[in-house]
């Protein structure tokens, strides 16, 4: 494993780069994506504990490619980073998919707590 | 005058993230746009196979059930299908895929992370761009 702090959790400017999408009159489009991540990333997470556990590896890389390309675009760097290295791993690096798959939730924990502290700015 | 014409144009957009499908949805929409939205390859093959109507299409690389380039592929086999370009979204990093990916018929590609901006720069060069698409389409054909 080759995890670094040195990434941001989450870098709000990437989500303010989202508000230029805002229509008047329309619910907040960073919101919705707060929303959209908090309620998906989880799904992911099964969807990867799933298939370690059913030694299926095509369907946990999936997911984390997936929960990869979601989590760059909002600016969520850190889960992008861990994701990226569980997408490539080998098969025969279950143990250490385990592993990677608790920093994600470890850090989604972390994440969760920015992006709901951001909705709650904006909805203020 | 034609009135069958729709007042906006279409376009398709497939992608098994709900997270950038959203966002893509939206962004095409404030382009002006009417998307077409699906969850998959094979929903968009499905949908290919009697409407046509699209200005262009979006698809994610990697999705499950059809990949983007299956869907391309089958576009190549219909003549009512070549004249739509194809913007692939994808968060691989590799030049030979893209370079597979050129060759089978994609008009352009958009890596993320994207900004919203490049996204619509993207799209406009998508939909308003003198694209050669068939003769692609017509050389991965040969």
């Amino acid at each position: 494993m080759s995890l670094t702090n040195t990434i941001a959790s989450v870098d709000l400017e990437v989500l303010a780069g989202y508000d230029e999408a805002q229509e008047e009159g329309e619910p907040d489009f960073v919101v919705e994506l707060i929303d959209l991540y908090l309620s998906e990333a989880p799904r992911f997470f099964n969807a990867i504990h799933e298939g370690l556990t059913n030694h299926d590896w095509l369907s946990a890389k999936r997911a984390a490619h997936t929960l990869r390309g979601s989590s760059s675009n909002l600016g969520v760097f850190q889960m992008a980073q861990i994701a990226d290295e569980l997408e490539h791993l080998t098969s025969n690096q279950e143990t250490t998919g385990v592993e990677l798959l608790q920093c994600l939730r470890h850090e989604f924990a972390r994440v969760e707590e920015i992006l709901l502290a951001e909705r709650q700015r904006r909805m203020s | 005058m034609s009135t069958a014409e729709p007042k906006t144009q279409r376009i398709l957009i497939a992608d098994d993230d709900p997270i950038i499908r959203h966002l893509v949805t939206r962004l095409t929409a404030n382009e002006g746009l009417q998307p077409v939205v699906v969850n998959d390859g094979g929903a968009a093959y499905r949908l290919l196979q009697t409407d046509a109507n699209f200005c262009g299409a979006i698809f994610d690389m990697m999705m499950p059930q059809l990949a983007g380039l299956d869907v391309i592929r089958f576009m190549n086999t219909e003549k009512r299908l070549l004249r739509i370009p194809v913007m692939m979204i994808t968060s691989e990093q590799d030049l030979r895929l893209m370079a597979n990916s050129f060759a089978a018929g994609v008009t352009l590609f958009l890596p993320k992370p994207f900004t919203p901006e490049q996204f619509q720069t993207t799209l406009r060069l998508l939909v308003q761009g003198k694209h050669d698409v068939s003769k692609n389409r017509l050389h991965e054909r040969s």
